[in-house]
């Protein structure tokens, strides 16, 4: 018996055709996973959003994840891995808005309505799932792709709204008025974490402005005014205090015909406006100008005279940006909002949900105006200098935050939403995070332990319409609220049987209040969840727990491994462990690998636009999957480094015959 | 994929035609009980290599996997398959070529387990024509008893793979093929454990440099003047407190040099430091040429005598006969004429038709006729017939 001789050099494309043919005709993944003695090794897919295109990240995660689960099978083990969808969320909004012509969200509740608006992002979700299956087979990736989970699907939503109902019985849910990121196009706010999603956070300009806020005082017979800095003028309309750093030390300069309030460290900063050699009349400390009041910069809410526009002190404030003095609009900042709330301040919120003023700033609303306050700005500052109220203005450019998806700049602003309890189980986040096997174990008490430390409570709604609603039903009388957790409790409150969980049916569902006295109707409340709750949920939800497979999912989790990019510290692996550990006091994994992003060689991103990188599916079919896998799995982007350069230069050496 | 996939499939690719031609072809794989050190060598390098991907990928630590692929293919074709080239070649199936058959094919079908997880594909391949068995992936991981370890060898072969490195680095360096004989490579150690080692490897490290003797000596000073300076990046990164004082010392030869570290005396007092924060360097002295690395230092004779030139000819003409060989199709046992002419160094006609399974002949109508100029105006009028 002879063996099968070799061709002096193999024929890669050749090779690979025959080896992907043979798994598919033989069905060997299936094979591998069909060992009914064997032990699970359960791992858990990361659902990216179907309207996204495979790219050299997304081929990177997969070839280590792919090694993971193949060296398990050799080992004896079974590892099922079942691809997933993340179907729900901004991102298809904003495309089918896009593909609708649609920019408002009147037009869809109004006109389009919500149903014919959902069933758009159904069609678009259930349409371009193919693109990922010819990558997924050259990748040489074993997964169950046919079989994967959607966060849509109506068993996943079902465990999803469980495990709202089991947090907000824990009290983990709570309602509260505060700031919040928020998109004005989107309409909706945004949860901390999204602000620090991949690139959110970004360089802008924007124009800064010196105001002048008159005091009572007079000095010499010249009156006395405190100075004040912001990059957004748009929030002076709703200034209601001064916030001061109550150790630093604050001039009085004359400046001719007036005086200045600032801090005494920045006046050579500002020589334009205090002169090259100041002439400083009195100084003091921040704490010794508490108290002191002064003329609201706008009349729009002059009525609160008696409860703001004074000077306060706060421990943010510093020196080194601005002059020491910092304006308070307490329904736009948090810093802002929690000052004016420990001072007694109340709050004015002149802003609609498109982010435009309200009748109340007479002077910049405009009835069908178009503009959001962001792009008042220009009008405000002209406003201000015409009417002697400015004293300086220029640029800056700083990291601001920006939506996600629509990529347009975000406002703060306060609104009432739902919150998550962080605070509530931090210590359990910090103890569980322990029992995890860090890969590289840096990030256990680095990027992911110091995250948790700083964690804060996580604004769970959306003001939006497709993703899984908050099942919270509130009497319109008396306000009693009841959470539903099933399928079947709503039946039982309503008598309704639903099998499609979305807003267009969930929010015709009302019921009787039970209050002996009130004979109110119970209504779903608008909101619906952060899609990150969704994914959070993946573990139990992509297993329809509690409702099926209640015995397989207790006796198999914590999940022995997941595998993602950094982007997932502060993203998924995050909330799957803040669920994990509120409803099962557990973490959800216990080994997590974490690699880094792969960099163009020029150290860019690897962008189409710059035509900075190769195809990755002409590399796999040119010069072999398994030469990709080996050269990707030898970079630093294994672990974290974040650059490793690649182009098909660098990768034809490793090829080259 | 230079470094590791063509090295791996010309390691099978030898395996087969080899096996092909001698009928080696188990029923089962069954693990090597080989006393042969270059067997035991391999098979120590195959435990090391899946006792180290075992553990990472135990650990989910995943990224040195390649790495230890590559250290184990560097091992397979540039050592073992280098080293046992002729006793595949022998004729029959003596016990030794029975032992370097089952070390190689045990390597090769554990080897490409190790490759499965990583190199899914071509292991697939591979495996399938290796073994006959349905799938690497359904197929267990990788056990490699525990009998094979065997460190110290390991260590050995290390230090011996490190003389040779160096030594080919000067040839490589200074343009002299290895095909060139030559008279004396000198080996200097620091560490003298490593002596008795590359005694008893001297033959090889001979057979692998192509020189006539390997000798040992005490000290680099006859070949190199030995430069000792401060190595700024060490000092700074170990002792950042005592920068200046420690520089004072090294540039001013207040020191010894240890196995395990480097006294140094500062202010009156010795105190012993890491041995890196001195950096030492060798400087051939006339005539000679030096490479160093981790303690090693080697010194290559390049003088190239009458003799010595002769033998490199004679290589240089095998060398050429053996692709053409090759070109014309013939089987690894054939043998063809050949006719010879020219400025043939005649000591080594011999030599040359044992080297290349030739008989000299004159040749009628020869297959192949082509001049090689090994030199400058030298040259040999060679024909082959098969």
């Amino acid at each position: 018996m002879k063996y099968e001789e070799l061709a002096g050099k193999p024929n890669i494309p050749e090779i690979q055709k025959e080896v992907l043919r043979f798994w598919k005709d033989e069905a060997v993944f299936e094979k591998s996973v069909n060992k009914p003695e064997a032990e699970e090794v359960v791992f858990y897919d990361g659902p990216p959003f179907p309207t996204g295109k495979p790219h050299h990240g997304t081929i990177l995660v997969s070839f280590i994840k792919d090694m993971i689960a193949r060296y398990w099978t050799m080992k004896g083990y079974k590892v099922p891995r079942v691809w997933g969808w993340d179907c729900h969320g901004l991102p298809i909004e904003n495309q089918v808005e896009k593909n609708l012509g649609i920019d408002d969200k009147n037009v869809i509740e109004k006109e389009l309505g919500i149903d014919k608006f959902n069933d758009r992002c159904f069609e678009l979700v259930s349409g371009n799932n193919e693109a990922w299956k010819d990558y997924v087979e050259q990748m040489a990736r074993w997964v169950d792709y046919d079989g994967a989970y959607k966060t849509m699907n109506p068993e996943f939503m079902e465990s999803v709204m469980w495990a709202f109902k089991q947090c907000y019985d824990k009290g983990l849910i709570y309602r509260d008025y505060r700031v919040t990121p928020y998109c004005t196009h989107c309409e909706t706010s945004l949860s901390i974490s999204d602000t620090r999603e991949s690139d959110s956070t970004r360089p802008r300009q924007d124009r800064w402005i010196i105001a002048k806020f008159k005091t009572e005082e007079v000095i010499n017979g010249k009156p006395v005014f405190f100075l004040a800095w912001t990059t957004t003028p748009w929030t002076l309309p709703s200034n209601l205090c001064l916030a001061v750093g109550s150790d630093l030390d604050y001039a009085f300069v004359d400046v001719g015909e007036q005086i200045y309030i600032a801090c005494e460290t920045v006046l050579p900063k500002y020589e334009k406006i205090f002169g090259k050699e100041p002439v400083i009349v009195k100084t003091c400390k921040g704490s010794n100008l508490v108290g002191i009041t002064y003329e609201p910069l706008f009349p729009y809410f002059a009525e609160l005279k008696d409860k703001a526009f004074r000077v306060v002190t706060a421990d943010y404030v510093g020196a080194d940006e601005g002059v020491g003095i910092v304006h308070t609009a307490p329904a736009f900042g948090e810093d802002d909002y929690w000052t004016c709330k420990n001072n007694n301040i109340p709050l004015v919120n002149p802003v609609d949900e498109k982010g435009r003023f309200t009748q109340e700033v007479t002077d910049f609303y405009e009835p069908d105006g178009e503009k959001n306050v962001i792009e008042m700005n220009p009008v405000i500052i002209r406003f201000l200098y015409e009417n002697g109220k400015a004293v300086a203005d220029g640029t800056i450019e700083h990291n601001y935050p920006h939506c996600w998806r629509c990529k347009r700049p975000l406002i703060y602003k306060a609104m009432d939403a739902w919150y998550f309890n962080i605070g509530k189980i931090k210590d359990r986040l910090i103890e569980l995070n322990e029992e995890i096997n860090w890969v590289p174990e840096t990030i256990k008490h680095g990027r992911f332990g110091k995250w948790l430390e700083n964690a804060r409570d996580w604004n769970i709604s959306r003001n939006r319409y497709w993703a899984t609603p908050i099942p919270i039903w509130e009497c319109d009388t008396c306000g009693d609220r009841t959470v539903l957790g099933s399928i079947d409790e709503i039946e039982k409150a309503s008598g309704v049987r639903l099998n499609n969980l979305h807003r267009q049916y969930m929010d015709k569902v009302t019921f009787k209040c039970s209050c002996p006295d009130c004979n109110g109707t119970k209504v779903r409340v608008p909101e619906v969840l952060d899609c990150w709750f969704e994914s959070g949920s993946v573990p139990f939800a992509q297993k329809h727990y509690p409702f099926d497979n209640k015995e397989w999912f207790e006796s198999h989790f914590p999940s022995d491994f997941i595998v993602e990019y950094t982007g997932q510290i502060r993203c998924w692996f995050y909330y799957l462990h803040v669920l994990s550990v509120a409803l099962f006091d557990k973490p959800c994994f216990s080994n997590c690998v974490v690699h880094g992003t792969i960099l163009a060689k020029d150290g860019k991103k690897l962008s189409k636009s710059s035509k900075n990188y190769t195809d990755p599916m002409d590399l796999m079919k040119t010069y072999g999957t398994d030469a990709f896998r080996l050269y990707l799995y030898q970079t630093n982007a294994m672990l974290l480094s974040v650059t490793c350069s690649l182009t098909t230069t660098a990768y034809r050496t490793l090829c080259s015959r | 994929m230079q470094q590791i996939v063509l090295p791996y499939w010309n390691a099978c690719n030898f395996f087969i035609s080899y096996a092909n031609i001698d009928g080696f072809h188990p029923e089962e794989l069954t693990a090597p009980t080989s006393d042969n050190q270059l067997d035991r060598w391999m098979l120590a390098k195959l435990w090391e290599a899946a006792d180290r991907i075992t553990r990472n990928m135990d650990a989910y630590y995943v990224n040195k996997y390649v790495d230890s692929l590559i250290e184990l293919v560097d091992g397979l074709t540039n050592w073992f398959i280098r080293r046992s080239r002729r006793r595949f070649w022998e004729k029959g199936m003596s016990e030794d070529k029975k032992n370097a058959y089952e070390t190689l094919y045990y390597v090769l079908v554990n080897m490409t387990k190790l490759f499965a997880p990583a190199a899914p594909i071509i292991s697939e391949k591979l495996y399938k024509t290796l073994t006959g068995n349905f799938s690497v992936h359904l197929d267990s991981w990788a056990e490699i008893p525990d009998c094979y370890r065997d460190d110290e060898l390991l260590n050995q072969v290390k230090l011996v793979r490190n003389v040779i490195y160096l030594a080919r680095s000067i040839r490589s360096k200074n343009n002299v093929k290895n095909r060139q004989p030559l008279s004396t490579l000198s080996v200097v150690l620091s560490d003298t454990a490593g002596i008795p080692v590359v005694e008893s490897f001297k033959e090889i490290i001979a057979e692998e440099l192509n020189v006539k003797s390997v000798e040992i000596l005490d000290s680099a000073e006859s070949v190199a003047q030995v430069k000792y300076a401060p190595n700024f990046n060490e000092i700074r990164n170990r002792y950042p407190n005592r920068i200046p004082e420690i520089i004072k010392a090294v540039k001013s030869g207040k020191f010894k040099l240890l196995a395990d570290g480097a006294v140094l005396e500062i202010n009156g007092v010795e105190s012993v430091f890491d041995s890196e924060i001195i950096l030492v360097t060798y400087q051939a002295k006339a005539g000679q040429h030096v490479a160093s690395d981790k303690g090693i230092v080697v010194s290559l004779n390049l003088t190239i005598t009458e003799e010595l030139r002769d033998e490199g000819v004679a290589r240089d003409i095998v060398r050429s006969i053996q692709d053409n060989r090759r070109k014309m199709g013939c089987a690894i046992t054939d043998y063809i004429s050949l006719d010879i002419s020219g400025n043939v160094p005649q000591n080594w006609l011999e030599y040359i038709c044992q080297e290349t399974l030739s008989k000299q002949e004159s040749v009628i109508e020869p297959d192949m006729t082509y001049e090689l100029e090994y030199e400058q105006g030298k040259k040999v009028c060679i024909s082959l017939k098969k």
